[in-house]
């Protein structure tokens, strides 16, 4: 029987916390109308988390990398503003400055070059899949609802969460199952319940957001790029059933996505039990 | 002295007569003053914690260790101690590579765990105290570890070489190593260095 005193801290940083201070935020600032409400529920969500979890370390002036998280979700809301413009080549700029916060507490050990590296590859990624979720997403807050693009966020922060409590860093796996969370309740709950449209921005700030989580995970945390990547490639379940020239029926992409999620799941149970697991 | 003498003398200035003999003899085969250099490989560095709320004690290491010693007269005694935070070693994969990551060491940003003495005081009976600034996690703070003088003589080629061995207890959180506490491990850690030094 799993330990209570360590799953019931789990469960209120990582599911409770999020989803209520995204729920509360949804209702306070009626969504109904505008498209800046739920990228800021989201973002809320997730601090809220990030403040649950990580208040007994974290320190001002930042000393370690994941202290700089609350400049990166600043940084993330910059989707809204980017969004709002219609001017969809400023998306890599943003995820440029998003990847140098994460990254730059490494360069005295790793090197400028493979810095400079790391920030374009994940910056072009980041930018990829932004892309990607941001055309399946609805454009005005009161267009019918679609529930992949937050599906698809769902899916793939809670893979990665799970994956990086199994195999990398528990820390960061629970900040990546918040954000799964708090896009679940931001972008699925029925619209009667919580008002507010997954468009665009909100598409945006939660794909930094699970890009820089994903980041801290395989720049600190010996996450492999190629699990990176695979999670990455879920949010192509949407583009390519629209190629079949057909309403993308949500199911069928969710199930799409799920293959290279439960594939990162799977490798990560099998690098832990390789391991010997401890 | 023979042995009627004996017998009537005191029982603690027989004590105090043991504790000089043997003073002397530990002064006979002091260290030989000089530079020295850690040897990496006869040299460890050793933590232990109390894991799970403190149900068991765990023991991991380092490998990779280096530094300077120059050993004389306490006022020019000092240690300089270096480990690579990458050279953790638990005998389990999985372990390491968490103890690696930010939730603990964070090793990629903070690569080495480093000990610079300040002051070293030695009894003849080569036990003393090596106060200095241990530097773990990006932090530094004083830390004050005992000392003990194990041995010396010459190494397989003929190299002059001396052991020591230094512990000591830290909090963990004092260097913003706080996750996990205390289910995971507790905070205070034990420090143990095996260190054997070869004369320059």
């Amino acid at each position: 029987m799993p330990d209570s005193s360590f799953i019931f801290p789990l469960l209120l940083q990582s599911l409770l916390i999020p989803a209520a201070v995204c729920g509360a935020l949804l209702l306070m600032f009626n969504a109904s109308h505008r498209a800046w409400p739920v990228p800021v529920a989201i973002a809320a969500g997730l601090l809220a988390s990030y403040l649950a979890t990580y208040h007994a370390q974290w320190s001002f002036p930042p000393h370690q990398a994941l202290d700089w998280m609350p400049l990166v979700l600043l940084l993330a809301l910059g989707a809204i503003g980017v969004e709002r413009s219609g001017r969809p080549l400023l998306r890599l700029p943003l995820a440029l400055l998003v990847a140098a916060v994460v990254a730059w507490p490494a360069l005295g050990s790793a090197g400028i070059a493979k810095i400079l590296l790391s920030i374009a590859s994940i910056a072009l990624l980041m930018t990829a899949c932004w892309s990607a979720l941001a055309q399946a997403a609805p454009r005005r807050p009161t267009a019918p609802r679609r529930p992949t693009p937050p599906l698809l966020l769902a899916m793939v922060a809670g893979g990665a969460g799970l994956a990086l409590m199994i195999d990398a860093s528990q820390l960061i796996g629970q900040l990546c199952g918040a954000l799964g969370i708090a896009a679940g309740v931001a972008g699925l709950l029925p619209r009667r319940r919580l008002p507010g449209n997954f468009g665009p921005a909100a598409a945006g700030v939660a794909v930094l957001l699970l890009g820089a989580l994903l980041a801290y995970a395989h720049i600190y945390a010996s996450f492999g790029l190629g699990l990176v990547l695979l999670l990455a490639a879920a949010f192509l379940a949407d583009p390519l059933m629209a190629l079949r020239r057909q309403p993308a029926a949500w199911l069928a992409s969710a199930v799409l996505a799920a293959l290279p999620v439960m594939a990162v799941v799977g490798l990560a149970v099998k690098a832990m039990q390789d391991s010997g697991g401890y | 002295m023979n042995k009627a003498l004996l017998s009537r003398l005191p029982l603690s200035s027989l004590a105090l007569a043991s504790l000089l003999a043997a003073g002397a003899a530990h002064a006979d085969n002091a260290f030989p003053a000089g530079n020295y250099k850690i040897d990496p490989v006869h040299s460890v560095a050793y933590f232990e914690v109390g894991h799970a709320g403190g149900i068991s004690r765990f023991m991991g290491r380092f490998n990779d260790m280096s530094g300077d010693l120059v050993v004389g007269a306490p006022e020019k005694s000092r240690i300089k101690v270096d480990v690579k935070v990458d050279s953790v070693d638990t005998r389990n994969e999985g372990l390491d590579k968490h103890l690696k990551s930010p939730d603990f060491f964070n090793a990629v940003q903070f690569p080495t765990l480093s000990f610079v003495s300040t002051a070293v005081t030695l009894s003849p009976m080569g036990e003393g105290m090596v106060a200095g600034n241990l530097t773990l996690h990006g932090v530094t703070k004083p830390v004050t570890f005992k000392l003990r003088e194990v041995g010396t003589g010459s190494g397989p080629k003929g190299d002059t070489r001396v052991g020591y061995v230094a512990s000591s207890t830290i909090k963990r959180s004092d260097f913003g190593m706080s996750y996990g506490i205390p289910k995971a491990t507790t905070d205070e850690v034990d420090l143990r260095i095996n260190i054997e030094a070869v004369k320059q």
